[in-house]
């Protein structure tokens, strides 16, 4: 075995400084309680949450024992751990913006498609009354606003 | 709804034009219905055409020139019009050649293209604009094997086998020419391409500007690429918008 292939294997197996390592679980942590917190408020779909629970479980996971990092560490070929995780975070980070790309796109398709049918609805409801909707000439919005406070003075920000 | 063919203009900002191209169109004394199609705008547009006496479809924010010309085409397969013209809102096209669009379709054309470089002097444009026209131009007779000159031309006649064909939701969004055109002969569906007069834009802004290019470019290289393989929609169902309530 050769002096450079020690070496990379010295730093391979080499812990985690404990700084780091406080500093991932600290992270970890603060993210799982702020996704639990806003799933609680409902800002939060279940649907979307798992992926950032898994995430922080598995950061936690990977900095309690540093042992899967570095077997990690050593089937991907990265010399440090700190890369491995770079590495995984930026993978990660990537496979997400995909998602929401794709999510993105089937929701303007149903958005796009939902105009379409309520434009259509709109013509056939005119024909109908005989008479065109009023939304050619939209009230200006703060007489909206006015208008609501008036018709509920005690609903609060305008919520009625 | 007892006519059989319809005209759809869809329209976008054209608040100051679309009056007067819908009554060049009843001036005409064509025996059809005018559907204007409102994609969303804030100055008016739908007012201008109803007070000229077209029917309107708003939509209730931007969806693009491609979804309110699939909005029109929806609506004409909703009522059963046997026969679709279409046009631009802004001045470009002249009403007075919509005869030779449907003398097409009656001699059995399933898409009749009017084209501003058959035999006339198109109004000016970009040189940049031009070579893209050019190069369209000869992917479109390449792959529909028939010879097409004005491949964006939006001044068109379709037969009631191309507005069936038309409706599904794929359609596209922002651009629908070449690519549309070449779907259209892969069907088995007959194009010809009718020479007519165009006029320049009476004002207002072209769809076809700065950056866009390049995005139509890419765009356009794409959806062709893509057009043998592709699904018409997302979803299981291919024509949700069209579906007859």
């Amino acid at each position: 075995m050769n002096a450079s292939l020690t070496n990379w294997l010295a730093i391979t197996q080499e812990p985690l400084p404990v700084r780091q390592q406080v500093t991932a679980v600290l992270l970890a942590v603060s993210v799982l309680v702020t996704v639990v917190e806003l799933v609680r408020r409902r800002k939060l779909r279940e649907e979307y949450s798992w992926v950032w629970v898994g995430t922080a479980i598995a950061l936690i996971a990977l900095a309690l024992h540093q042992d899967f990092i570095h077997t990690i560490s050593a089937w991907v070929g990265s010399a440090t751990a700190t890369s491995t995780l770079f590495f995984f975070a930026i993978v990660f980070l990537l496979m997400l913006a995909l998602q929401f790309s794709v999510r993105l796109s089937k929701l303007t398709h149903r958005h796009k498609t939902m105009g379409q049918r309520l434009a259509l609805l709109e013509e056939e409801l005119e024909r109908l009354r005989g008479a065109p909707l009023p939304h050619d000439a939209p009230l200006p919005l703060r007489e909206t606003t006015r208008a609501r406070a008036e018709a509920h003075p005690d609903a609060r920000d305008g919520v009625a | 709804m007892t006519r059989s063919t319809v005209l759809i203009i869809p329209a976008y900002r054209e608040a100051e034009r679309v009056g007067a191209v819908v009554r060049a169109v009843f001036a005409t004394g064509l025996d059809l219905d005018i559907v204007v199609v409102d994609d969303g705008s804030p100055d008016g547009t739908g007012a201008a055409a109803r007070a000229a006496g077209a029917t309107v479809i708003r939509h209730p924010y931007n969806l693009g020139y491609g979804s309110a010309l699939h909005t029109g085409y929806c609506h004409a397969r909703r009522h059963g019009y046997r026969r679709v013209l279409q046009m631009d809102a802004d001045g470009q096209h002249d009403a007075t050649m919509l005869p030779r669009l449907l003398a097409a379709l009656d001699a059995g054309a399933d898409v009749a293209l009017g084209s501003r470089y058959l035999d006339s002097a198109p109004p000016r444009t970009s040189l940049l604009r031009k070579l893209g026209t050019q190069l369209f131009a000869r992917i479109a007779t390449r792959w529909t094997g028939v010879r097409i000159t004005d491949p964006t031309s939006g001044f068109q006649g379709l037969s009631e086998r191309t507005l069936a064909m038309v409706v599904h939701d794929g359609y596209p969004e922002d651009y629908p020419d070449t690519d549309v055109l070449v779907e259209i002969a892969r069907a088995g569906l007959r194009i010809v391409e009718v020479p007519v007069q165009m006029h320049e834009r009476l004002g207002g802004l072209s769809m076809h500007r700065g950056a866009r290019i390049a995005w139509y470019g890419y765009k356009m290289f794409l959806t062709l690429a893509l057009l043998p393989v592709r699904r018409s929609s997302p979803f299981r169902r291919r024509d949700t918008v069209a579906r007859v309530p």
